[in-house]
């Protein structure tokens, strides 16, 4: 784990931790090259990932307490026509929604439903293809009418999320804690 | 139509299954019919997928006595099979062409379904003795001063209150809100396993892979299932060809010979 701070199970550190360390030892002709690793015994913090722990369960029912409008989508649980969809959502939100990061279970999901909800939305736009795009049939009748969909699927995260009702209600949630998730701005603390 | 011999065939054949279909459910099973429920109010048309109303059906629960309309029971069925026809174009014109086989089964294995569908035949009977009725859907007109063809289109097939019926039920979506795919949620690996070796999916030597890895990367390619690792160790499985296997293994009457 790379932190500076002492924890259980992290409290050593080498003399030649790091590409840089090594570097300039070898360009030190006068260098012993000795990698020496000093452990601090005391005072040492508690170790993070114990008190961090594993992220809680998340089921459909977490999920429709904040998107109400799905409850009656997935009334039939898993026979519901959107289940898979959900269900590989849930994974990916999972993996953007760090519970590392946000180690509060309550926020966790409600951050974790917002966000599938939001792809959700999406989806469902997409699904109704009012404007028939994918459709291979011929609509002539159609064709005087301009749908567009309100949103623009764009590079920047935080647009894309305000295109939505849940995404920006995700986003304003979410934004202090992304600044420390890695990939999107900012670093890792993890 | 000669419906008194599509009526024969089907008490000949009454115990026969018209769709394959394993244990696993894609319809909740307090919604499925196993085939088309056929009783005195409603026929089924296995040709053309259809429920079609029955004359008794109508003077029972929509008060209505075709037969003095039409003077001729002959005359009146076939009558309530054009309304079933036109009925069942004008539901489908709320949903895409790709989505018609999908949603014809599911209007005749769901029994929730089968109430909206004679609600909405019900309602059509009633519509067709006002003037106009259906065959307004029918009828255009030119307007040669100003060059206009006018059309009423089909939204006039329908009533008003039968579009609301359409509209308040997955009749009206665009997409089916229940998945015709079979489903199934396993509560671990090895009676997911256990499940794809029984339904020759993998052999048990690739089943002795998985287990031993659990890792489902090691299940050989196959683009005919969709399997998601779920909460708890637990699988969710789904044939995403359940519709096609239903289409290739479904029993059409042939009309030459009489048989299925």
């Amino acid at each position: 784990m790379a932190t500076t701070i002492p924890t259980v199970g992290n409290n050593t550190y080498y003399t030649l931790d790091g590409l840089n360390t090594i570097n300039l030892e070898l360009l030190n002709p006068l260098g012993y090259f000795a990698n020496y690793a000093i452990t601090i015994e005391s005072p040492v913090y508690e170790s993070l990932i114990a008190s961090i722990g594993s992220e809680p369960n998340f089921t459909l029912a977490d999920f429709v307490l904040w998107c109400q409008p799905f409850q009656e989508l997935m009334q039939d649980g898993e026979d519901s026509s959107l289940y898979n969809l959900f269900m590989a959502f849930l994974n990916i939100a999972k993996i953007k929604v760090k519970w590392e990061i946000v180690q509060d279970e309550k926020t966790w999901k409600r951050l974790v439903a917002l966000y599938i909800g939001h792809y959700m939305e999406i989806n469902i736009k997409a699904i109704k293809d009012e404007e028939n795009k994918l459709s291979l049939v011929v609509d002539n009748e159609r064709k005087e009418e301009t749908r567009r969909l309100e949103y623009v699927v764009g590079n920047e995260m935080f647009k894309d999320f305000r295109a939505t009702m849940y995404g920006s209600q995700f986003w304003y949630e979410y934004e202090p804690y992304g600044r420390f998730v890695s990939g999107l701005w900012g670093t890792t603390i993890l | 139509m000669n419906m008194n011999h599509m009526v024969d065939s089907l008490v000949d054949y009454g115990e026969q299954q018209f769709y394959k279909r394993s244990d696993i459910m894609a319809i909740p099973t307090y919604d499925f019919l196993e085939r088309p429920l056929v009783d005195t109010s409603m026929e089924y048309d296995f040709n053309e997928h259809r429920y079609i109303p029955l004359i008794d059906g109508v003077m029972k629960d929509a008060y209505v006595n075709l037969v003095v309309d039409w003077r001729t029971k002959d005359n009146a069925q076939s009558y309530l099979d054009l309304v079933s026809r036109v009925i069942y174009e004008t539901i489908l014109s709320f949903k895409d062409e790709k989505y018609k086989n999908t949603m014809l089964y599911y209007m005749a294995h769901s029994k929730k379904m089968r109430i909206e569908i004679q609600k909405i035949f019900y309602d059509s009977v009633w519509y067709n003795r006002r003037d106009g009725g259906f065959m307004m859907a029918y009828n255009s007109g030119a307007n040669l001063n100003k060059g206009m063809l006018i059309e009423f289109g089909i939204d006039k097939a329908i009533s008003s209150i039968a579009k609301q019926i359409v509209k308040n039920s997955p009749l009206g979506t665009r997409y089916m809100t229940v998945d015709i795919n079979e489903k199934q949620i396993y509560a671990s690996l090895t009676t997911l396993l256990a499940y794809l070796v029984s339904e020759s999916i993998i052999t048990s030597d690739q089943s002795d892979v998985v287990a031993l890895s659990e890792d489902l990367n090691d299940l050989p390619y196959n683009e005919d299932n969709q399997i998601i690792e779920l909460e708890n160790d637990r699988y969710l499985f789904t044939n995403i060809k359940s519709i096609k296997s239903y289409i290739e293994t479904m029993f059409i009457y042939d009309n030459a010979n009489g048989t299925w």
